[in-house]
């Protein structure tokens, strides 16, 4: 009860500071748990079960991707790799864990494979200017601003970044995904403001 | 350092924007899982059924090729123990590099670190437990043999693990794993067959398989895992 209540409130919390693809979990999802929802899908393969989820969260994990890579299609393309791993490690689901960090442990080995393989590649799409395909309305100077900046961060930072206000999981989630203490994403999540402050001129427009 | 810093109002509207789904995204992953392969029902068994399946499958055809070759017959009562335990050492180490190439992605990552003391203890303990007792003065012809016939055993083991492993695309350290723990037991397995301890022999005819098929999968593992969806 106090963890549905707590999940409302995150819920709530995060709604508020991103307007993500509107909730339109399938008729009678509305109030079942995460964890409910992904156990029924490791147990029966419920695909509506599996829709909620991905409804519930492909927005969080896009722009988790989005801001990770850069690039609009390889986000999406990224995003559906992680559902997928998600589909075939349904077995692997401990109804224990709580989904959310078990979701983004999984998106965040994602992201470490596609850097490892783009580390081989003669060319980076990283280059100063590059925008992926990012829509013309939405390059203006303060977005790619903000996007250099995160993307200077030193990339221990950048991952919490990522997961804090990108994917707008908790503290004790981003240490559960990541496998490191709270007070050690609190510590990176710290020194990232700080840089980002220095970075977009003080947090003033 | 509270738990509820305040976020930049531009990241906050770089975030909403990023959110944003693109609308067919649903499709294409209800179409992926429809479209099911035959490897569905391997990559979908839990990681621990999948781990015991990948070490039996090592363990069978390591014991296939020793019922085609033969067992050895130089060996008496004390060198079989030695030989035994050495060779237990190689296969746990074998089964260990299997298991890890057959990690669930949602496992923390793992500090590099480690890989650097297991390296070495494995290289401390290979050069322990070598020479292996047996014989020498392997005629030439040999080398051959038992490179195809420990190659036998690495290729087949090394595809029976990637077809275990969940990724669409090879991931290259997790194909290396699998090479390299396929390699280690055909290295056993050959022995226990051919009595030939010369340092050449057990270099290119029981360990050079294992190197060189592992080099050529993690090749075409890079290849392959460039490639665009």
């Amino acid at each position: 009860m106090v963890q549905r209540a707590h999940q409302l409130v995150e819920v709530q919390r995060w709604s508020r500071a991103i307007t993500v693809p509107p909730f339109c979990d399938p008729v009678g999802m509305e109030a079942e748990s995460d964890e409910t929802l992904m156990a029924r899908y490791a147990a029966d393969d419920d695909r509506a079960a599996f829709q909620a989820l991905f409804q519930r969260y492909a927005g969080r994990v896009q722009a988790y991707f989005r801001r990770g890579v850069q690039d609009d299609v390889l986000a999406a393309d990224l995003t559906q790799t992680t559902f997928m791993h998600v589909h075939r490690a349904r077995r692997d689901y401990d109804r224990a864990r709580a989904f959310r960090p078990w979701l983004f442990a999984i998106a965040a080995n994602v992201r470490r494979e596609h850097w490892r393989r783009l580390s081989r590649k003669p060319e980076s799409p990283l280059e100063p200017g590059h925008e992926g395909s990012v829509p013309p309305d939405a390059s203006t100077a303060t977005d790619r601003l903000v996007r250099r900046a995160v993307e200077q961060l030193p990339d221990n930072q950048r991952e919490v970044v990522l997961l804090r206000w990108y994917a707008g999981l908790s503290f004790p989630e981003i240490a559960d995904a990541l496998g490191i203490q709270t007070t050690a994403a609190k510590v990176r999540s710290h020194r990232a403001v700080k840089a980002l402050k220095a970075l977009l001129g003080g947090g003033d427009d | 350092m509270t738990e509820e810093v305040d976020v930049d109002p531009r990241i906050e509207a770089d975030a909403e924007r990023a959110a944003q789904v693109p609308p067919d995204l649903w499709a294409r992953v209800e179409a992926d899982l429809d479209r099911r392969g035959p490897r569905d029902p391997l990559v979908s068994l839990p990681t621990p059924v999948r781990r015991l399946l990948g070490g039996a499958g090592l363990l069978a055809f390591g014991v296939g090729l020793v019922g085609i070759q033969g067992v050895r017959e130089d060996l008496s009562g004390g060198a079989w123990t030695t030989f035994a335990v050495c060779g237990a050492m190689f296969v746990l180490g074998s089964l260990a590099a299997a298991a890890f190439s057959l990690r669930d992605r949602a496992s923390r990552p793992l500090p590099g670190w480690p890989w650097a003391p297991l390296a070495w203890s494995l290289m401390v303990g290979g050069s322990a437990v070598l020479p292996w007792p047996g014989m020498t003065g392997v005629p030439a012809a040999m080398h051959a043999y038992c490179f195809w016939a420990t190659s036998v055993m690495v290729v087949l083991s090394t595809i029976w693990l990637a077809l275990l492993e969940r990724a669409e695309k090879p991931v290259a350290w997790r194909v290396a794993l699998a090479g390299a723990g396929s390699g280690l037991a055909a290295f056993v397995f050959q022995s226990v067959f051919c009595p030939g301890v010369d340092l050449v022999h057990l270099v290119v005819g029981h360990g050079g398989a294992g190197v060189v098929w592992s080099v050529l999968a993690v090749a075409v593992a890079f290849g392959l895992s460039l490639r665009r969806r």
